[in-house]
């Protein structure tokens, strides 16, 4: 007890007030007598002055001091010189081979029996590596926690540099600390000062490098590429395609040296695919779930007079265009073309092609173009005669002839906005390719506003984002991800939304109602750690202290001292109990 | 109301029961009364013989004692002592320390009570008065009077009687004032000091508050084996003052533990001689 252990000192500050209750406060038991002058000389109060009375030490007012005292300890967290308390940091290598073979169940095993070893009074903080280290348990948890914390340590991660994680560990472990990590390999840097214990065994394995699904070259249907890669002598596997029940495609495979390609066309409209290699030393790789990609379908609402629409020549423009549909609600498209501004929503472009107006100019060039802008990518404008009024355009300049302003990009607070300084009445740029290409290039940016997934198909560790319409009725306020193992997770963010995946297989996005809106297919992807060959089996115990050679700030284990001031305590407060109550009858 | 204990029919069975069994030591002495068995300060018609005169006329014939006349030719009348059944009075200090316990003042209406019976059994006429009250019957008995030194009742004491004193002697007063004044004219007079178990002999029971059960007044008291000690000194002091007070004045005095009827008989008033086997 010191005063650094403030709770203590006031505990202390009882007896004194255990004392002036005694001095100030009594409560005696009262008897009717015949004679009191006959006690005159053995009374505790005057008759008048101060109201202090003389101090009864009966038996009752030592045992509430004692209790008093006791308790003061029992605060302080007395030690008598008890065993020093260990803090063990288990750093747990989250990377995908540590579920190779048996590695992962020895793993647990042993971190299990070391927290097992440790008494009561010892604690123990569980790390996770990865990108961002990660606290499974603790800091400073009781060792009966450990098991639970094991339970949710499924590594799947991909090959990632543990120092951050041992590093964190490190400085957790400072002083009376040890560190403790269990991995598959030789860990990398100076690591005397950790306990490595390594429980990889190097194996055959057979993974899926590559899965991809795409349009096939002849550009009829779509078709399944995948490579297959084969490491530690592994020669074949047997490879299944599925389509939920259905099998699309089942074959032994022979991977000659090392590594095989495969096409497999799938059926049109085929749904989530499911490839399999049969089972081998490493399972999270031997999976890959494939969804379609997504029909990013742009919302074009049109809002153009239908006087200015065949000047513009947008019926022979929209014939070229595709992954579109005509929106008649405005609020609902991601691409509105006007010619006035609109009020827009978040994710929002207005093509505004304001009516001509004033004097006008006819140029022929030179236009100068932001040939960075996606916008603008490809056009030119040779040879086109360029109609347009002398005004001035909001936002920054995209195009200008001269020192007009032709095309120009405004930002607004929802959406964006492209306008045009055109007039159609003449001139020949609605005719032009670069006109066209034009509409092209802004609908193929507005493709990317539609609501859905961003990518279905994730690398595992890789982040599964989901564009909301935040649109009031689309059910997508509030999204969840639900992991193929049924835990959800809230999203969070305005207009995308993002989660980091952790597990293979089909994750699905569902708003509110639990109404499925959206997949991803995460799949795992990191050769270097289906590469089993360069696992280890060793345990290299710490040579020195973590943090260096200071123990100052030991944690002494003082739960027997507090267990018997505890029980004085209960005592003490029993026997006061038993005597007020004895003195009460 | 009264506890079960202290009830009129539960006072008077117990003692029908007792006091048949004993009498008031009244002794030799010569009493005021109505007639009786007891020996008065008079001429009476008992067959003992008291002393002689010469006849007058009207004298009963039958009392001349013819011997003498034989002798000396003179008519001479014998007298005999008169027998008279005491008068009793029954003195009740009726101060709220008499109900200090219920122990306390059930044996104050048990001695009460009794009393009165054993002045019964003798023919007496028998009274019982409050000090410094008036004439009551037993069940009238209230004990909430105020502390202070003994008061004669309001109804004047007969002389040449009996009186029987109930007190606690607890007074904090000089009590030889108002003794002497009870004691004067008596021709018996017995003290009966009637104590709880607890006021002759308290424990050491450690802090606690003594509340008056007279005056009101408080005292946070340490009942230590020391202060024990000094309680039971000045209560002797206290008991040996009154007994020399009433002894010296030809008074019997006795010290009486409350307790069952029987027991206070028994153990306390028979040894102290105000009580005789009946």
């Amino acid at each position: 007890m010191s005063f650094a252990t403030p709770w203590g000192l006031l505990g202390l500050l009882a007896v004194p007030l255990v004392v002036f209750v005694h001095l100030f406060r009594r409560h005696l038991r009262e008897r009717p007598i015949a004679a009191l002058f006959l006690w005159t000389e053995q009374r505790l109060v005057a008759d008048a002055g101060r109201t202090r009375t003389r101090l009864l030490r009966t038996p009752s007012f030592w045992l509430e001091c004692l209790a008093a005292a006791t308790l003061g300890l029992w605060l302080g967290g007395p030690s008598l010189g008890g065993a020093v308390a260990r803090h063990v940091v288990f750093v747990l290598d989250d990377s995908a081979s540590m579920s190779s073979g048996a590695t992962l169940a020895s793993a647990r095993d042993e971190v299990a029996k070391r927290a097992n070893g440790l008494s009561s009074g010892d604690r123990v903080t569980v790390l996770r590596t990865g990108p961002h280290p990660e606290v499974l348990l603790g800091p400073k948890a009781l060792p009966g926690e450990v098991a639970s914390a094991l339970t949710r340590w499924r590594p799947v991660q991909a090959r990632h540099d543990p120092l951050p994680t041992l590093d964190l560990a490190r400085e957790l472990a400072a002083g009376p600390g040890e560190v403790v990590f269990c991995t598959d390999e030789e860990p990398p840097g100076d690591c005397k000062d950790l306990t490595v214990v390594a429980l990889g065994q190097g194996a055959p394995n057979v993974a899926i490098l590559t899965a991809q699904r795409g349009a096939r070259s002849n550009g009829a249907g779509e078709e399944l590429r995948l490579r297959l890669g084969g490491y530690s002598g592994a020669a074949g596997s047997q490879l299944t395609v599925r389509s939920g029940e259905q099998v699309l495609a089942q074959q032994a495979v022979e991977l000659r040296d090392g590594f095989l390609d495969l096409a497999i066309e799938l059926p049109d409209g085929t749904a989530a695919v499911q490839v399999q290699l049969a089972p081998d030393a490493l399972a999270v790789d031997n999976e890959a779930w494939l969804l379609p990609a997504p029909a990013r379908v742009v919302g074009v609402c049109d809002l153009l007079p239908a006087a200015q629409r065949p000047l513009l020549e947008l019926d022979r423009v929209m014939l070229a265009l595709r992954g579109f549909r005509r929106e008649v609600d405005a609020s609902r498209a991601q691409l509105v073309l006007s010619d006035k501004p609109g009020q827009l929503t978040a994710g929002q472009t207005e093509i505004v092609v304001a009516p001509a107006e004033g004097e006008r100019d006819a140029w022929r060039g030179p236009f100068v173009l932001d040939r960075g802008h996606p916008w603008l990518a490809g056009l030119q404008l040779e040879g086109v005669v360029w109609l347009s009024s002398r005004r001035t355009l909001p936002g920054h300049v995209l195009a200008a002839v001269g020192n007009q302003a032709l095309l120009s990009e405004e930002f607004l607070d929802a959406g964006r906005r492209l306008w045009v300084n055109l007039d159609p009445s003449a001139g020949n740029a609605p005719r032009s390719p670069d006109w066209p290409l034009l509409l092209a290039n802004v609908l193929e940016s507005c493709r990317a506003e539609v609501p859905g997934a961003e990518m279905p198909n994730v690398v595992l560790g890789n982040e599964a984002r989901y564009r909301r319409s935040l649109l009031a009725g689309n059910g997508d306020t509030a999204l969840q991800l639900e992991a193929p193992d049924g835990t959800r997770r809230p999203g969070h963010g305005l207009r995308t939304v993002g989660w980091l995946l952790e597990q293979p297989g089909l994750h699905r996005v569902l708003g509110s109602d639990d109404r499925e809106l959206d997949r991803f297919a995460a799949r795992f992807h990191d050769p270097s750690e289906s590469d089993l060959r360069g696992l280890r089996t060793f345990v290299a115990p710490a040579t020195r202290a973590p943090g260096g050679e200071g123990r100052e700030g030991s944690l002494r284990d003082i739960s027997l001292e507090q267990r018997v001031l505890g029980l004085l305590l209960l005592t003490f407060v029993v026997l006061d109990w038993w005597w007020l109550a004895r003195r009460a009858r | 109301m009264a506890s079960p204990d202290t009830q009129p029919e539960t006072i008077a069975a117990e003692v029908a029961g007792i006091a048949g069994r004993y009498r008031l030591a009244l002794g030799a002495q010569r009493f005021r009364g109505r007639m009786g068995g007891r020996r008065g300060h008079g001429v009476g018609s008992s067959m003992e013989f008291f002393d002689f005169r010469d006849y007058a006329l009207g004298d009963d014939l039958r009392y001349i004692d013819w011997r003498s006349y034989a002798r000396t030719e003179q008519l001479r009348i014998r007298l005999h002592q008169e027998e008279v059944a005491p008068y009793v009075d029954v003195l009740v200090d009726t101060s709220a320390s008499l109900s200090a316990t219920s122990g306390k003042e059930r044996a104050a209406r048990l001695l009460a009570a009794a009393c009165l019976q054993w002045a019964k059994r003798e023919g007496a006429m028998a009274r019982l008065s409050a000090l410094g009250g008036s004439e009551l019957l037993a069940e009238q008995l209230v004990f909430d009077g105020p502390a202070g030194a003994p008061l004669p009742p309001v109804a004047p004491l007969r002389p040449g009687g009996v009186r029987i004193l109930l007190t606690d002697g607890l007074w904090p007063e000089d009590p030889a004032p108002g003794l002497l004044r009870l004691m004067t004219g008596a021709a018996r007079f017995f003290c009966l000091q009637l104590l709880d178990p607890w006021e002759l002999e308290p424990t050491a029971e450690g802090a606690m508050t003594l509340v008056d059960c007279e005056t009101g007044q408080r005292a946070e008291v340490q009942l230590d084996a020391r202060a024990v000690a000094a309680y039971r000194g000045r209560l002797q002091r206290l008991l040996d003052e009154l007994r020399l007070l009433v002894i010296g004045h030809g008074g019997d005095h006795a010290v009486v533990r409350a307790d069952i009827l029987a027991s206070m008989c028994a153990r306390d008033l028979l040894p102290a001689g105000v009580l005789e086997p009946a």
